[in-house]
């Protein structure tokens, strides 16, 4: 991936924002923002509407100005550069296909922006459709197009000028759930075999899981949590990444004795033994991947009246009584039958699978 | 008063827009007839002023009647007779003579007679038209209107029009307003060297003179208070055919403007009053008729409006300019010739 | 069906009101001309066609419909391209400073013109006092002042269209086209510009429209000695006396309105179908 090995995993960005402010008539949506993405990476930017990661995309591609800090991109600040001079590709959330050209002629946009003839621009609009495999719709217009068809369209004119870079913005929001990953899987092998630096912006952790190399989590302007999408998901850096990536469990509680990096914890639904270093007293959230949970005693164990049972298929999820933000989650595989609303179950996991993180006052 | 005025406007509005809503009136009258006090005169546009001060209380007063008038040139006056010919709303029109003609060859009026209207045996000779078809009730006259501030010299002679130094200084009427004539009348004595008897029948001359006069208009006009207007900002320093009855009051509020009498004469306006032929509410228009031609209204008009009474027995009234002519011409040879002159006059004028 | 039928009864009290008031009046009108002496006749198109005259003022009132369209189009389009980018008090300020004026009467509007235009007018003042003229200039009863005049009057109906148009464009779209490599000024052309096209179409035909036909402002402008068809119209019904050449000279101004109107619907549509 990188051309040369530095001594710092710094310098190894290809696409370096340094110290982002971005304030909206006086609302800060950023401040201090650093943002690293090797060449050849793809990376989600993920979080909850709001949280700024459209803004960021929009500082990268020279859509939006920020009130301090670089975009450096390759070696290069490119803060001031013009969006139409940074080469940087955008696909935007619906597409904004121009809608008084056909296919073909969206394609040849680009081309035709940078001083191409248009009798020239033919062979590469022909591979550039052969690519997202559109060759037979050259001619309709972009309206006529199904949403996958449109998405085809949209990356394929993205990807036809070459970008140094590639942002895709929510790029398959507008498509139903099952058309949605069969564009996710075209759409990563696509950017793989061309080697192509890629940001997705997604408030869909699926998406981002499913896509990414790398996942920034970010909320309310911070990015809380820059990681592969396992190390995201075993080890979330905070409460929100971890309510935010994959389904867990969730006890509110109150660490009772710390010692020797070993804490236990009060909860409603008895004593939770968890490591860390957290003084007695400390406000706490109790964390445990569903599926780590076990129907039978474990390191820890809580007894609880079963809620409810979602029987989906491939795994069964048990849903423990539970009051407030707690949440008791299990995730069975196969079809778990037999099960009754308000019996008693077992809920147990181990020590090691246990998260915490202090409430902050 | 408020009525009256609101009424007027609506009408030239519409007219304005387009011809087509000239004809469009033929839909007000039912309304306008359902009440039996209220008669609608038809005027010019230039007698709005003393019609809404001195005629309307006047006759509300005198012989109970509320007056309705729409100010217009005479020529729309006609046509707004012709259109509704079969449902007339206009009881009485003052218009000029030489469309009198046309009206009474149109058969859209109906003769005044003295046992309904006695005030006209009062009237001086040659008021009475047709047997009592139409009748003068005052004369304005008529002669070159100037800016007294830009032209302190006045206009002593025709000629004045067409000097060198008058060069975009002008503003003539068309020849679709009365007061047209008289440029076309004064070219034809310039053009010919005749005297005005024998000069008003010699138009081909009057034409050919016209069009030296080119170079010094400013524009044609067929509005008179914008033409005037511009006259009285000095945009213009002569606006030629101008008449007594709106030249003189308008001088009188204070504005820089007077009326010349160019020593080769100045022409009578020919100001008539008529009774529409099955107009509605015949008595009260008879009524109105006789006290615009009695001497209270006489002599109230004359005076207001700088114009020459006709009722003998009055002797209010504008003084007519010593030692120069004053010409009345042949109308019956306007009426029967004024619409090619019209179509040669624009044909010839145009840019 | 029903729904479609229930549609048209929606549009029956204006259809109704448009063929009583409007369209029997100009079927009559379009009648007339064709009439002389009760046979069905061309001769006055014949005879309208055959003097140069009314030559004349056909193509003055051509020229001048089309340069008030077009100066019209030059000042409006960088409004409503403002206007559409106006948020907030902004939008009301620009609406307002479009709509309110309509409210002034087209004769107080020429008036006005006429005295801006005058020698010793407020125009002529600032062009002196600037040096960029040592005497006045005549604009007062020139062909220029009614355009400006015109183009004044007509302006919102140009920018309320476009504004209209430009409003409901994906404001992305420009933004994807910078995204890949397009300068603003191939934007504009490119994107803007072919998708306001519609509004465009719609504007030019609702000015051309108005300008062809219009009677108050030359009247006041430019006078008798520059006529434009509808003075010609209005000089044979109230002057002539002459009907037919007024039905006549009216039905040629109908026939100008109506191909305006049929052919930039057809471009409108043809523009519109591709998007």
């Amino acid at each position: 991936m990188p051309r040369s090995a530095g001594p710092e995993p710094g310098a190894h960005a290809y696409l370096d924002v340094v110290d982002i402010s971005k304030a909206f008539r006086g609302t800060t949506v950023m401040s201090g923002m650093d943002f690293r993405v090797a060449r050849g990476e793809l990376v989600s930017l993920l979080g909850p509407s709001g949280c700024g990661k459209t803004t960021l995309l929009r500082i990268i591609a020279g859509l939006t100005s920020a009130d301090a800090g670089d975009v450096v991109l390759d070696g290069r600040a490119i803060t001031k550069v013009p969006a139409h001079k940074r080469n940087i590709s955008v696909v935007f959330q619906s597409y904004a296909l121009f809608p008084h050209l056909t296919v073909a002629e969206n394609l040849a946009f680009g081309l035709r922006a940078r001083g191409m003839a248009k009798a020239q621009t033919g062979p590469q609009v022909a591979d550039a459709l052969a690519l997202v495999r559109m060759s037979d719709f050259a001619e309709r217009p972009v309206a006529a197009l199904s949403g996958g068809q449109q998405q085809r369209v949209a990356v394929a004119r993205a990807l036809i000028v070459d970008p140094v870079l590639l942002l895709l913005d929510e790029p398959f929001s507008a498509l139903d759930r099952k058309l949605r990953e069969t564009m996710q899987v075209e759409l990563k092998s696509l950017l793989r075999d061309r080697g192509m630096t890629a940001v997705f912006v997604t408030h869909d952790q699926e998406e981002a899981m499913g896509v990414s190399d790398r996942i920034a989590v970010m909320n309310a302007g911070r990015i809380e949590q820059f990681a592969t999408p396992s190390d995201l998901y075993a080890r979330p850096a905070s409460a929100f990444v971890m309510d935010f990536v994959g389904l867990s469990s969730r006890l509110s509680g109150k660490v009772k004795v710390s010692e020797a990096g070993a804490l236990r914890i009060e909860t409603p639904y008895g004593e939770v033994r968890a490591k860390g270093a957290l003084a007695p007293g400390a406000k706490v959230v109790v964390g445990v991947r569903p599926e780590l949970i076990r129907r039978e005693a474990g390191e820890n164990t809580v007894r609880v009246a079963l809620a409810d049972a979602m029987i989906l298929g491939a795994k069964t999820h048990l849903y423990g009584a539970s009051t407030g933000d707690d949440r008791l989650l299990c995730e069975l595989p196969g079809i778990q039958s037999g099960l009754e609303r308000g019996q008693q179950v077992t809920f147990g996991w181990s020590v090691d699978d246990t998260l915490v993180y202090e409430v902050e006052r | 008063m408020k009525l009256t005025s609101k009424g007027l406007l609506n009408r030239r509005s519409v007219l304005k827009g387009s011809a087509c809503a000239a004809l469009g009136t033929v839909a007000t009258p039912a309304i306008l007839r359902a009440q039996s006090s209220e008669i609608v005169i038809g005027c010019a546009g230039s007698h709005t002023a003393w019609m809404e001060q001195i005629v309307a209380p006047h006759m509300k007063k005198a012989i109970g009647a509320d007056i309705l008038f729409e100010g217009t040139k005479s020529s729309v006056n006609l046509e707004k007779m012709a259109s509704n010919k079969d449902a007339p709303y206009l009881s009485v029109v003052q218009m000029d003579d030489p469309v009198m003609i046309q009206a009474v060859e149109a058969d859209l009026l109906a003769p005044i007679a003295a046992d309904a209207v006695p005030n006209m045996t009062d009237l001086r000779p040659g008021a009475v038209h047709m047997d009592g078809m139409w009748c003068n009730y005052v004369q304005p006259w008529a002669g070159v209107a100037y800016n007294t501030d830009f032209r302190s010299g006045g206009v002593s002679s025709w000629t004045d029009l067409w000097a060198p130094e008058a060069e975009g200084q002008l503003i003539i009427p068309s020849l679709q307003n009365t007061e047209g004539m008289w440029t076309l009348f004064s070219a034809a004595m310039l053009g010919s060297g005749k005297p005005f008897s024998e000069a008003q029948y010699e138009i081909d001359a009057a034409f050919e003179k016209l069009e030296e006069l080119k170079p010094n208009l400013l524009s044609v006009y067929t509005t008179m208070s914008q033409a005037f207007n511009l006259l009285e900002q000095g945009e213009i320093t002569m606006l030629a055919g101008n008449f007594s009855s709106y030249t003189l009051p308008r001088k009188a509020t204070g504005v820089p403007v007077d009326l010349a009498a160019p020593s080769e004469g100045i022409f009578a306006m020919p100001s008539g009053i008529c009774l529409v032929k099955g107009g509605p509410n015949p008595e009260l228009a008879a009524a109105y008729v006789n006290e615009m031609l009695g001497p209270d209204m006489q002599a109230a008009i004359a005076d207001f409006a700088s114009s020459v009474p006709a009722n003998t027995t009055v002797t209010a009234g504008a003084i007519i300019p010593e030692g120069v002519p004053i010409y009345s011409p042949d109308w019956a040879f306007v009426a029967a010739n004024r619409r090619a002159w019209i179509e040669r006059f624009d044909k010839l004028m145009a840019l | 069906m029903r729904r479609l039928e229930h549609i048209g009864l929606l549009a029956l009290p204006g259809l109704t009101f448009l063929a009583v008031i409007f369209a029997l009046p100009l079927l009559l009108l379009l009648l007339k001309s064709f009439q002389i002496d009760g046979q069905v006749s061309i001769a006055e198109y014949r005879l309208f066609f055959s003097d140069s005259y009314n030559l004349t003022v056909l193509w003055r009132t051509l020229r001048v419909a089309l340069l008030t369209t077009l100066l019209a189009l030059v000042i409006a389009y960088p409004t409503a391209i403002a206007m559409s980018r106006a948020r907030g008090i902004w939008l009301s300020v620009f609406l307002v400073a479009m709509v309110l004026p309509m409210s002034v009467g087209v004769v107080v509007k020429a008036f006005a013109w006429s005295i801006i235009f005058r020698t010793r007018g407020v125009l002529n003042d600032m062009l002196m006092s600037l040096g960029i003229t040592d005497a006045p200039i005549r604009m007062l009863f020139t062909e220029s002042a009614l355009i400006i005049g015109a183009a004044n009057v007509f302006l919102p109906f140009m920018v309320l269209p476009i504004y209209a148009v430009l409003r409901q464009m994906d404001g992305r779209l420009p933004e994807a086209a910078a995204s890949l490599g397009a300068t603003p000024v191939f934007r504009f052309f490119h994107v803007t510009l072919p998708l306001s096209l519609p509004g465009v179409v719609a504007g030019c035909a609702f000015v051309f429209s108005l300008a062809v036909s219009m009677y108050v402002i030359p009247s006041l402008i430019v006078g008798e000695r520059q006529q434009t068809l509808s003075m010609l119209t209005a000089r044979s019904f109230l002057y002539l006396r002459n009907e037919a050449l007024g039905a006549t000279i009216s039905s040629i101004l109908l026939i100008i309105a109506i191909s305006v109107v049929l052919g930039s619907s057809w471009l409108a549509n043809r523009l519109g179908a591709r998007s």
